[in-house]
């Protein structure tokens, strides 16, 4: 469905079924150099259980219009403000990687509109190698190349994929590789950046923790995710003392690795939600 | 491979890469397996070549709808695009693959896709057709029977969709099955707004309520929609035994390649060299007029089937084929038997299996001495 947020056009997926009014809002942000895609399996499930679904394409990313957004603290005014223009109150945050971090700094910003944070890959600080950097400036074919390798446990998947027939790592690279073909202007290095200059992650992790009964929070985590190792979550996770954590047997594209098991995460902290 | 550079991609066409999953069903391995090995998004296992080429087209097109494809396909295609979907109201033109103007002024405003085979008498410009395709926003569907995805990656030069029969994926002339493989190259969403061509794949679809697979799915809508839609109507699904013969060979089967490949360019050079024979259609030797275009696509060969054609017409032909012994007169491919087949009134197409070449060089030679002596 499309809004227009700040005079801009913006996409999100709302999925297929009737919202009932006692279920929360669920809005689902991707990481960098994705879009809404990455979340189908879980929005369309949720969305089929009455839940209100938004799936957001944040601005120059596949269907929402650009450019780009250069900081976290934009990106996460962004989204209220699309809540806003799809006229949602409040609603639960599900945030992967650089996403994840929009959701817990929507959180700081406007605590009174969030209802819940579910943090997938995340860590803070996100920092992103100088190599990984740089690739994605000089070369982003090179940079998705190894994000595609990076993101999962494996290339060879060790489960049948989902939908059925489907590649996992493959239609990630694929994604990838049209959002640069969509936008390019260098997606990959601006996200990247994003990720690595966001300072406000601490104060916004206090604020939460401050808010635990207002804010309940779950991390996600991938015990093979090499580019958000759960390790080097352990700050970040330990400033949010409320926060419960699911840790499932995959790597950096928890969504699309394991649909069925973020599915069942994401559904448990929602029930808990009411 | 043509997916990222990675370990596992170099040794996937020899090897299963390491840590794949070897239980669990068959079927949707095997899919899996076909999408990794072409470096596309996802794969659909059908019963046959011809399902998958016909699930594509069905996808894509409905009564009105049009094709362009290239005049050499193998004769089932050829049949089914040319009567078996004429039928159905979906009409092709049938083009001379060689000429890209040829494909652009086929082009229909009720055109859904290109249709070409990568290999046969002609090696199939995949980047100048893609080229033309994607200009007017259709998609190119390669059928890479003949080239396996040991031999050609059609996604990295410009196709969108590709489908295979079994033969040399499994290894045996008589496996049973296809794939159908969405390469995520195509931007279903881009071309729709343009064109109002895909509205199955970029609009709410009552029939699945309201459903968008264009959304669901930014690269692989065409699959989304070609298993929910196109499989389960026409339930040309694949058998779990089948399958897993197909998995099997693919283990395979790049060592079974190299070895066809051999054997059919020892047996081109034989023949063209040989004065019974009036022309050698393998685009590997470098009179073929595909032969540069076959050295940048094909770099590992140009596959297990050598047409050619003797002098002294249709009769010769007859005696050529009544005197092989080795070769089999079978039009199968892709087991370790050779065979012979006719293909038009003085040609013959031989598929070179994984016999000893100098049993089949033996073979050849005194077939066509035999076919000379008649004359």
């Amino acid at each position: 469905m499309l809004f227009t947020v700040n005079g801009a056009t913006a996409y999100a997926y709302i999925g297929t079924g009737t919202p009932a009014p006692d279920r929360p809002a669920i809005v689902f942000i991707h990481g960098a150099q994705n879009d809404h895609a990455v979340w189908t399996a879980q929005a369309r499930r949720f969305a089929a259980q009455g839940h209100r679904v938004l799936a957001v394409d944040l601005p120059g990313h596949g269907r929402s219009a650009g450019p780009a957004l250069a900081t976290v603290e934009q990106m996460a005014a962004w989204l209220l403000d699309l809540l806003d223009a799809a006229g949602v109150q409040r609603a639960a945050l599900a945030g992967h990687s650089m996403g994840s971090l929009i959701a817990l700094e929507a959180a700081f910003q406007a605590p009174a509109r969030v209802l819940g944070l579910a943090l997938l890959g995340s860590t803070w600080p996100m920092k992103v190698s100088d190599a990984l950097l740089e690739t994605a400036r000089t070369d982003e074919a090179a940079a998705i190349d190894m994000v595609t390798l990076w993101s999962h446990a494996g290339i060879a998947p060790a489960a049948p994929g989902t939908p059925p027939g489907f590649w996992v790592p493959g239609a990630a690279r694929r994604l990838m590789q049209r959002l640069s073909q969509l936008n390019p202007a260098q997606l990959f290095h601006t996200d990247f950046v994003a990720c690595n200059t966001y300072a406000n992650g601490g104060n916004a992790a206090a604020a939460v923790a401050a808010a635990a009964i207002a804010c309940p929070t779950l991390f996600v985590q991938g015990r093979r995710d090499v580019m958000t190792p759960p390790r080097s979550a352990q700050a970040l996770v330990a400033a949010i003392p409320h926060a419960r954590v699911a840790s499932i047997d995959c790597g950096h594209s928890l969504m699309t690795e394991r649909p069925d098991d973020v599915c069942a995460a994401l559904q448990e902290f929602v029930r808990r939600l009411n | 491979m043509s997916g990222p550079n990675s370990p596992g991609f170099t040794t996937l066409a020899l090897h299963v890469a390491a840590g794949a999953h070897d239980s669990g069903p068959a079927v949707a391995r095997l899919e899996e397996r076909i999408a990794a090995l072409e470096g596309g998004v996802a794969g659909i296992a059908t019963a046959s070549g011809q399902a998958a080429l016909h699930l594509a087209v069905a996808t894509l097109a409905g009564a009105g709808d049009h094709v362009v494809a290239a005049h050499t396909p193998r004769p089932d295609a050829h049949a089914l695009l040319a009567h078996g979907l004429r039928r159905q109201g979906i009409a092709t033109t049938f083009v001379d693959p060689r000429d890209p103007a040829a494909w652009q002024a086929a082009i229909r405003p009720e055109t859904r896709l290109f249709v070409g085979d990568a290999l046969g008498h002609a090696v199939l410009d995949i980047p100048a057709v893609a080229a033309v395709a994607h200009a007017h926003d259709l998609p190119l569907l390669v059928d890479a029977t003949l080239a396996t995805p040991y031999l050609l990656r059609p996604f990295d030069h410009g196709a969108d969709l590709v489908v295979h029969g079994a033969g040399f994926l499994a290894g045996q002339q008589g496996a049973t099955g296809g794939l159908l493989v969405d390469g995520g190259t195509f931007d279903w969403h881009a071309a729709h707004a343009r064109t109002g061509r895909y509205a199955d794949l970029c609009e709410p679809d009552p029939r699945f309520d309201g459903r968008v697979f264009a959304e669901e799915s930014t690269v692989g809508a065409f699959a989304l929609r070609a298993r929910e839609a196109g499989l389960s109507d026409f339930g040309a699904a694949i058998g779990t035994h089948a399958a897993g013969v197909m998995l099997q060979g693919l283990e395979t089967l790049g060592l079974r390649m190299d070895r066809h490949v051999a054997g059919a360019r020892l047996v081109a050079a034989t023949l063209a060299a040989h004065p019974a024979v009036a022309r050698v259609d393998y685009p590997d030797l470098d009179t073929h007029p595909d032969h540069a275009l076959a050295r940048r696509l094909l770099p590992r060969g140009c596959g297990a089937v050598v047409p050619f054609a003797l002098h002294g017409g249709p009769a010769a032909a007859d005696r050529f084929l009544d005197a092989l012994t080795v070769f089999g007169r079978t039009d199968g491919t892709g087991g370790a038997r050779s065979g012979a087949t006719r293909d038009g009134a003085d040609t013959v197409r031989l598929f070179i299996g994984l016999e000893d070449t100098d049993d089949l060089q033996a073979d050849l030679g005194r077939a066509l001495k035999l076919a000379q002596k008649g004359a």
